[in-house]
C-alpha cells in the first residue's frame, strides 16, 4: 500500500473505496494502482496544477459576505468516485421513476388535483407550500412536463443504501462543474481514463439543448433558445455562461428581453428577434414584475402572460418549487404509489413533519438526535444539526418550530458514506453525496455521472460549496467485468 | 447578436487598448527621461503632458500635491480610485469579457483573465512598485497576446467587427491625444540637437511607430511625423488607418453603403475617413494642430455615440413603460458599468440557486 | 437479449371527453424466460394507477380520468432480458396420440374452444386436416400451419381492423399480425392443439425485416403436454424466440388487447391514435 493510503481508516462509516483498512472494493483496483504509484509530492503537484488551471479559466463561483464578491474556485479533489454499472442502473431506474412521478404530481396539482381529492396528499400541505403558484393552475405547459432539469441529491447511509435527500426541482446548479471536473481529470490522469470503461458525460450540453428544443411550439422548426441569467453578480454566473456555450445558444439577462404582443423578443444588433424557449436560472419570484415581485429588476414584464398563451416555453416551469418543499418531499413515496402503482426504487430519508402535531412533539422531544430543516431552504441554510448543536441553538430552534411548525421537518442524522480525499500529503475519509442530473424532454434521461460533493471539513456532514464543500469527478462504468 | 453583448465586446476591446496605450506611454516617457539626462531636472515637464493625454489632470490634482514621476506612474497604473488606471482598465475589460464569455473564444478569455489575475496579484503589485517598466511590458505583452489570439480565434462576424471598432476608436483617440501633447512644441528642429528631437521620437515610440517611421522617412521631421500619425492610411496606429478600419467594419455591420437612409455611424465614419484622406498636412498646420485635434476628438466621440445608439439602444426596443433609461455617462464608460449596480447586484445574488 | 422498450400511445380527441376509463396490458410478462429489470407506466393527464391480474395472469393496469381532457398519453417503458425457448432445437416428439390422451385441465380448456374472434368452423377444420397431411408430430404440424398461413395469406395493413373476426379473414385471405394469429389459433384448435393468442413487441435487428415491429405485434403459442407453451409467429414464418417480447396472452385479441376503454364525450369525439414504439438492444 502506497504512502498515500497507509494511514487511511475507513472506521465506522460506509467507505466508498475500502471495505476494511487496506482492502479496497474491486471497482477501485485500477485507480488505486495508478494513484498509489505516485509519491505524495507528485500527487500534490498534480492537484495544484488543476487548481491553477481552474483559476486561470475562471471556473469559479462567487462568495458574498464583504462588499466585493470574491471569486473562488470550487475546491476539487482529484481522486474520482466510481460507481459500478449495476449500482448505477438502479440509481437511474429510481431517478426516472421519481422524476416521472414528480411531474405527474405537478401536472395534477396545477390541474384537476386528483391526488388531493383522493386524499393521498393533504390539500393544506400543497396550498401552504411557499412555492405553490395558484396563478399557474389551468395553464397547459408544453407536453405536460414541469421539471425539465432536475439535480437530485442522493446520499448513502451506513449500510451503503442510497437515499434521496432533496429533489432540487427549481434551478439545480453544478452541471458545469461535473463537465469541468471531467476535463480536469482528462488532463491530470489521461492514461487512467483511457484504460477504464468510464461513461462520458460531455453529451450533457447537447442533451440539454435537445431537451429545451423539444419544448418549443410545434410549428417552430428552428426554435431560438436562450439561457436567462440573473447576471454576472450571481454566484452561478460561470455555470450559466458555460452551459449556454456548451449548447451554442445566447445567454441573456432580463433587460435583453422585451415583450411585444404576448411574444418574447431579444434585442439584437439586428433588431428584435423572437425567443421560443427560455432556460431560466432566475427564481419564480423575480421572473415577472407584473405577476410576482413588483420590484424585480431581473425579470421580464409580461413573460408569464406570454407563457400562459403558449408563445414561449420555460424550463423549468413556474411553480415546480412545490415539489421541493421538504414537507411535500415526505409524500413522494405515496405519489409514486399513486401515479405509477409501484414502490419507490430509491428510498426517502424518514421525515417527521412539524405540521403533524404528533410528529412535532417527537421532533421537539428528540432535537439533539435529529437534523431539522426549514422546508423552503436549500444549500444547507436554515438547518439545525442536532448532535453537534449547543443547548442554546436547540432552544432557539424549538421556539421557531413551535411558532411555525409547517415550516420545519426533521430527519434522523444519516451516517453519510465517506470517500478518501487528499489532505496535505495523504488521504483521509470525508463525507460525500451525489448529485446526478436528470433531463426530461421527450423522455427522462439521466446523465451517467454527476457531481460528487465532499464535505472538506473533517467530520462535517455539510457538502454545500457555500459552506466549505468541494467536489469530485464521478465515474460511472460501462460494465462491471473489467474492474476499475 | 444581442445588443448588450455587442456593447460589452466593444468596451472590452476599448479597455484592453486603453491599458496598452497607457503602458506604452509610461514606458516611453521613462525612456525619454533617461535619454534627456540633465534636462530632466524638471520632471513635471515630462509627466505633466501625460496627464493631459489621459484627460485626468483634475482627478490627479485632487490626490497629489505635485507632479512627480513616481506618483504619476502610481496614479495611472494601480490607483483603484482612478477609473482609468491600468489595473481598472484591465479589470473592466475582464468584467466585460465575463459577461460575454459565451461569445468569445476560451483562449481570449483565459488570456484576459490571466492578465487580470497577474495585475491584481501581490507579485504584480510588487513588480509595479519595484520595476514599473517590467510591469508595463507585461501589460503590453498581455494586450498583444490578447489581440493576436482574438485575430486567430474570432470568426469574422459581428463579434469581430465590434471588437475591431472598439480597438480602433480607442487607438485613434489615444494617438490624437498624444499628437496634441506635441502641438505646443516647435515644429522646427532646434539648431542644437540636444533635447528637442527626443520629444518627437518619444512620441513615435509612444505609438510604437519608431521603426515604421524610420523606414518611411529618413529624418525625424516633425511635420512628417504629424502627417504620418494623423493622415497615413498604411500605419496601423495612425488616426486615418484606424478610421478606415472602423468604416470598413461599419460597412459590413450596416449591410450596405447605400446613400439613402445611411445609418448615422456609417455616415460619420465615412465622412471622417474622406476628410482625412483629402486633407494635407499643411492644411492641418494652417488651421492649427490643436484645433484640428479638438475637432477630431469631437467627431470620434460622435461616432462612438451613434454606434451605441444604432446597435445597442434601439429606439423601438425600449421598455414599454419607459421606466429604465440608460444613464448618459454610460456612453463614455463602457457597458459593464451601465446599470444601477447596487440594487441589481443584490437581486442577482439573492437568487436561490440550488447550489453546490 | 437485453432490450429497452419505449411505447407511447397518444389519443387526440376532437372534443374534450371525460370519465375516461381504461384498462391497459402493457407490462411485459415475466412468467417465463423474460426477466423484467425495469418497468414504468405513465398516464397523462395524471390519474391514480392500479392493477389486477386477469384470469390469464396478465397484469392489467387501470385508471379513470374524470376531468375533461382532449388528449390521453400512455407511455410504457421497460428494460428486460429475453431468451429463446428454442435454444436446444424445436420441441419435437409430442404426438397427437399423446396430446389426445393427456386430459386437458381447466386452464387449457379455453384454448381449445371457439372464442370471441376465433371460431372452429368446418372450413377451418378441413383446411387444418389438409395441412396436417397425416403428420403425427404436434409441433411439426403447428409449424406446417404457420408456413401455410404465411404463404397463402397476404399481409395487407388497413384491410382489417381490431375487431375483424377470423371467419372474415378465412375468406379474404389478407390481414395483419392479429388476423394471422387468429387464423392460426382456429386451425390449431380444430386439430385439438391448445393454442393461445400472444400480444407483444418484436425486435428487428439490423439485418432483419420482420413485419409488425413498428407497433404492437401478435403471434400464437401452442401447448405441448409436459413441456409447456411454444411460440410461433405466422406473420413472419418464424419461431417466436428472443426477438419476441411477450406482454399478454389470452384466448384471442379481446383478452390481450394493449389498451381498451371507454369515455363520455360528444358524438364524434373519438379522435386520432398515434403510436411510437422504440426497441433498442442494450447488450452486444
Amino acid at each position: 500500500m502506497s504512502a498515500l493510503f497507509s494511514q487511511y481508516q475507513p472506521a465506522g462509516f460506509f467507505d466508498e473505496v475500502f471495505h476494511a483498512p487496506g482492502d479496497a472494493r474491486p471497482h477501485y483496483d485500477g485507480i488505486l494502482e495508478s494513484i498509489g504509484s505516485l509519491s505524495p509530492s507528485e500527487y500534490g503537484h498534480r492537484q495544484r496544477a488543476v487548481d491553477t488551471a481552474f483559476l486561470r479559466q475562471g471556473v469559479t463561483f462567487t462568495v458574498y459576505g464583504d462588499d466585493q464578491g470574491t471569486e473562488r474556485i470550487f475546491p476539487f479533489d482529484l481522486m474520482p468516485r466510481v460507481i459500478p454499472h449495476a449500482e448505477w442502473e438502479r440509481i437511474e431506474s429510481g431517478l426516472i421513476q421519481r422524476i416521472t412521478a414528480l411531474n405527474l404530481f405537478l401536472n395534477d396539482v396545477y390541474h384537476g388535483q386528483q391526488i388531493i381529492t383522493d386524499g393521498v396528499v393533504p390539500e393544506e400541505l400543497v396550498k401552504s407550500a411557499s412555492h405553490y403558484r395558484p396563478e399557474l393552475r389551468g395553464i397547459q405547459v408544453p407536453h405536460g412536463i414541469y421539471i425539465h432539469v432536475c439535480g437530485t441529491d442522493l446520499v448513502r447511509d451506513a449500510d451503503g443504501e442510497y437515499y434521496v435527500l432533496e429533489d432540487n426541482s427549481r434551478c439545480p446548479s453544478g452541471a458545469s462543474y461535473m463537465l469541468e471536473n471531467r476535463n480536469a481529470m482528462k488532463r491530470a490522469f489521461p492514461g487512467l481514463l483511457q484504460s477504464l470503461p468510464v461513461r462520458p458525460v460531455d453529451a450533457y450540453g447537447s442533451m440539454l439543448r435537445e431537451t429545451l428544443a423539444h419544448l418549443a411550439p410545434r410549428e417552430v422548426i428552428d426554435p431560438v433558445i436562450v439561457v436567462l441569467t440573473p447576471g454576472v453578480f450571481n454566484s452561478a454566473y460561470f455555470e450559466h455562461c458555460y452551459l449556454a456555450r456548451q449548447m451554442g445558444v445566447p445567454i441573456v439577462e432580463g433587460r435583453d428581453l422585451i415583450v411585444r404582443n404576448s411574444r418574447i423578443f431579444m434585442r439584437t444588433t439586428d433588431g428584435l428577434r423572437q425567443v421560443h424557449v427560455i432556460y431560466r436560472r432566475i427564481d419564480d419570484d423575480f421572473l415577472d414584475p407584473h405577476v410576482f415581485r413588483k420590484d424585480s429588476l431581473l425579470g421580464v414584464p409580461g413573460i408569464v402572460d406570454a407563457y400562459r398563451k403558449g408563445n414561449v416555453a420555460l424550463a423549468n416551469s413556474i411553480g415546480t418549487g412545490v415539489a421541493d418543499d421538504k414537507a411535500v418531499y415526505a409524500c413522494v413515496p405515496k405519489m409514486i404509489k399513486y401515479y405509477l402503482d409501484q414502490e419507490p426504487i430509491l428510498k426517502n430519508v424518514p421525515t417527521y413533519l412539524g405540521v403533524d402535531p404528533k410528529e412535532c412533539e417527537y421532533i421537539l422531544a428528540t432535537l439533539e438526535n435529529l437534523v431539522v430543516k426549514a422546508v423552503n431552504e436549500s444549500g444547507g441554510y436554515g438547518m439545525l444539526m442536532g448532535p453537534t448543536s449547543t443547548k442554546q441553538e436547540r432552544a432557539d430552534f424549538a421556539e421557531r418550530i413551535k411558532a411555525n411548525p409547517r415550516n420545519y421537518i426533521a430527519q434522523p442524522v444519516l451516517a453519510l458514506s465517506r470517500h478518501p480525499v487528499f489532505v496535505d500529503d495523504h488521504f483521509e475519509g470525508r463525507h460525500v453525496d451525489l448529485r446526478p442530473y436528470v433531463l426530461y424532454g421527450d423522455r427522462v434521461r439521466v446523465v451517467p455521472g454527476g457531481l460528487t460533493r465532499v464535505a472538506l471539513r473533517k467530520g462535517s456532514l455539510v457538502v454545500n460549496s457555500s459552506q466549505g464543500g468541494g467536489s469530485k469527478d464521478t465515474w460511472v462504468l460501462w460494465d462491471d467485468q473489467s474492474s476499475c | 447578436m444581442l445588443s448588450r453583448v455587442a456593447d460589452s465586446i466593444y468596451w472590452m476591446a476599448r479597455y484592453v487598448e486603453r491599458a496598452e496605450n497607457l503602458s506604452r506611454l509610461l514606458l516611453s516617457t521613462q525612456d525619454l527621461l533617461l535619454d534627456a539626462g540633465a534636462e530632466a531636472a524638471d520632471e513635471s515637464q515630462f509627466w505633466g503632458p501625460i496627464l493631459l493625454t489621459t484627460g485626468d489632470e483634475e482627478a490627479y490634482a485632487d490626490l497629489y500635491p505635485e507632479i512627480t514621476g513616481e506618483s504619476v506612474v502610481e496614479f495611472l497604473t494601480v490607483r483603484e480610485d482612478n477609473p482609468n488606471s491600468i489595473i481598472n482598465c484591465i479589470s473592466s475589460a475582464r468584467e466585460n469579457a465575463r459577461t460575454v464569455r459565451d461569445q468569445i473564444s476560451n483562449e481570449m478569455w483565459e488570456c484576459l483573465n490571466g492578465l487580470r489575475l497577474f495585475v491584481e496579484s501581490a507579485d504584480g503589485r510588487e513588480m509595479c512598485r519595484a520595476q514599473s517598466a517590467v510591469f508595463h511590458e507585461r501589460v503590453l505583452r498581455g494586450s498583444y497576446e490578447f489581440q493576436g489570439i482574438a485575430d486567430c480565434t474570432t470568426p469574422r462576424g459581428e463579434v469581430w467587427h465590434f471588437l475591431r471598432m472598439g480597438t480602433c476608436l480607442e487607438r485613434a483617440d489615444k494617438t490624437s491625444r498624444l499628437l496634441d501633447t506635441c502641438s505646443a512644441l516647435s515644429r522646427e528642429m532646434p539648431p542644437h540637437p540636444a533635447a528637442r528631437p527626443l520629444r518627437w521620437s518619444a512620441l513615435l515610440r509612444s505609438c510604437s511607430a519608431w521603426h515604421a517611421f524610420q523606414a518611411h522617412a529618413s529624418r525625424p521631421d516633425p511635420v512628417k511625423i504629424i502627417e504620418y500619425l494623423l493622415l497615413d492610411e498604411t500605419f496601423p496606429r495612425s488616426v486615418a488607418c484606424c478610421i478606415a478600419e472602423v468604416h470598413a467594419a461599419l460597412l459590413v455591420l450596416c449591410g450596405s453603403g447605400a446613400l439613402n437612409d445611411m445609418p448615422a455611424p456609417l455616415r460619420h465614419a465615412g465622412r471622417l475617413r474622406a476628410d482625412l484622406a483629402y486633407t494635407t498636412v499643411s492644411e492641418v498646420l494652417g488651421t492649427g494642430l490643436h484645433e484640428v485635434i479638438d475637432q477630431l476628438q469631437a467627431r470620434l466621440n460622435q461616432i462612438g455615440e451613434t454606434i451605441f445608439q444604432t446597435f445597442v439602444l434601439y429606439p423601438d426596443a425600449q421598455p414599454e413603460s419607459g421606466a429604465t433609461r440608460l444613464p448618459e455617462a454610460s456612453v463614455q464608460r463602457g457597458a459593464f458599468h451601465t446599470w444601477n449596480q447596487d440594487d441589481i447586484m443584490a437581486q442577482q445574488q439573492q437568487q436561490q440557486q440550488q447550489q453546490q | 437479449m437485453r432490450l429497452r422498450v419505449f411505447h407511447r400511445t397518444r389519443y387526440t380527441y376532437r372534443a374534450p371527453v371525460r370519465e375516461n376509463h381504461n384498462e391497459v396490458r402493457l407490462r411485459p410478462a415475466t412468467a417465463d424466460k423474460a426477466r423484467l429489470e425495469f418497468f414504468l407506466l405513465k398516464v397523462n393527464p395524471p390519474a391514480r394507477l392500479r392493477h389486477f391480474r386477469d384470469p390469464w395472469l396478465n397484469y392489467v393496469h387501470y385508471f379513470d380520468i374524470v376531468e375533461p381532457h382532449s388528449e390521453l398519453v400512455i407511455e410504457a417503458q421497460s428494460t428486460l432480458r429475453t431468451t429463446t425457448p428454442y435454444a436446444d432445437g424445436t420441441p419435437d416428439g409430442t404426438t397427437f396420440t399423446a396430446l389426445a390422451t393427456s386430459a386437458p385441465d381447466d386452464m387449457l380448456r379455453p384454448f381449445l374452444a371457439s372464442s370471441r374472434y376465433v371460431e372452429i368452423t368446418p372450413e377451418a377444420w378441413r383446411l387444418a386436416l389438409d395441412i396436417r397431411d397425416g403428420r403425427e408430430d404436434v409441433f411439426d404440424t403447428a409449424q406446417a400451419i404457420m408456413r401455410h398461413i404465411n404463404r397463402e395469406w397476404t399481409y395487407a395493413p388497413n384491410t382489417t381492423n381490431a375487431s375483424t373476426h377470423m371467419r372474415e379473414v378465412m375468406e379474404t385471405k389478407c390481414g395483419v399480425c392479429q388476423d394471422f394469429a387468429h387464423v392460426m389459433l382456429g386451425l390449431c384448435r380444430a386439430l385439438g392443439i391448445p393454442a393461445r393468442y400472444v400480444s407483444g413487441y418484436l425486435y428487428n435487428s439490423a439485418g432483419d425485416h420482420l413485419r409488425g415491429a413498428q407497433a404492437s405485434h401478435a403471434w400464437c403459442e401452442v401447448f405441448l403436454p409436459g413441456r409447456g407453451w411454444f411460440g410461433l409467429d405466422p406473420t413472419n414464418d418464424t419461431l417466436a424466440d428472443d426477438r419476441h417480447i411477450k406482454i399478454a396472452t389470452g384466448r384471442d385479441y379481446h383478452d390481450a388487447a394493449p389498451v381498451s376503454g371507454d369515455f363520455q364525450g360528444p358524438v364524434g369525439a373519438t379522435g386520432a391514435l398515434s403510436v411510437e414504439l422504440e426497441i433498442e438492444r442494450l447488450d452486444r
